[in-house]
């Protein structure tokens, strides 16, 4: 993805540190929660929208995202993306399109295809 | 570097670490997360539903990449 990883840190202090310690849970339809990094979340566009944008929404607020239009199978599957981007996208950017091939059929069996693609974008 | 998923209930806590930390080391990590302090915890890899002993490391007890490991709780405790 992009290398601004660090760039959001300087700007963090005007808004209230929340204490989740650096992690958010993302809540999947069926009501399963995933802790994981809030850099690993980050990895998402969608996801780095919501944790970060000022205004007070409860999501940045908490830390908490829900998903109901996600189920648990999936949502587990992005989270483990989430973290394998993190590290290999840097290190070996073609097997990147390797990854999302099997993130692509996978999402292909799942009925919330539209969403599951824009997490990952 | 290796990444594997600590499950209680219906909650999974995605864990980084290094093969060489120790179990204590995670579960210190996972106090953090838990407020349960790690003589509270007990880690059960569940591929070999073997204990996971603290003193030893990840890699000696075959806790690898995309492991899922169970969290379990001493009697009396329960997360916050």
């Amino acid at each position: 993805m992009m290398g601004k990883g660090e760039a959001p840190a300087p700007r963090e202090p005007e808004e209230e540190e929340e204490d989740t310690g650096g992690v958010v849970k993302l809540i999947s339809a069926e009501g399963f929660e995933f802790v994981v990094d809030k850099k690993a979340a980050m990895v998402s566009n969608t996801l780095r929208n919501m944790l970060t944008s000022p205004g007070g929404f409860s999501e940045t607020r908490q830390g908490e995202v829900r998903f109901p239009e996600i189920s648990t199978h999936v949502l587990e599957k992005i989270c483990q993306y989430f973290y394998w981007s993190l590290h290999y996208s840097r290190l070996h950017p073609d097997s990147l399109a390797t990854c999302l091939c099997s993130i692509a059929s996978l999402a292909c069996l799942c009925a919330s295809l539209q969403f599951t693609t824009c997490m990952i974008d | 570097q290796c990444i594997f998923r600590v499950k209680r209930n219906k909650t999974s806590y995605l864990i980084q670490c290094d093969p060489t930390e120790t179990t204590l080391n995670i579960k210190q990590q996972l106090h953090s997360l838990i407020e349960q302090p790690p003589s509270n915890q007990r880690l059960i890899l569940l591929s070999t539903n073997d204990v996971l002993d603290d003193s030893k490391t990840l890699a000696n007890q075959k806790v690898e990449n995309d492991a899922i490991v169970a969290l379990t709780l001493r009697k009396g405790f329960r997360l916050c």
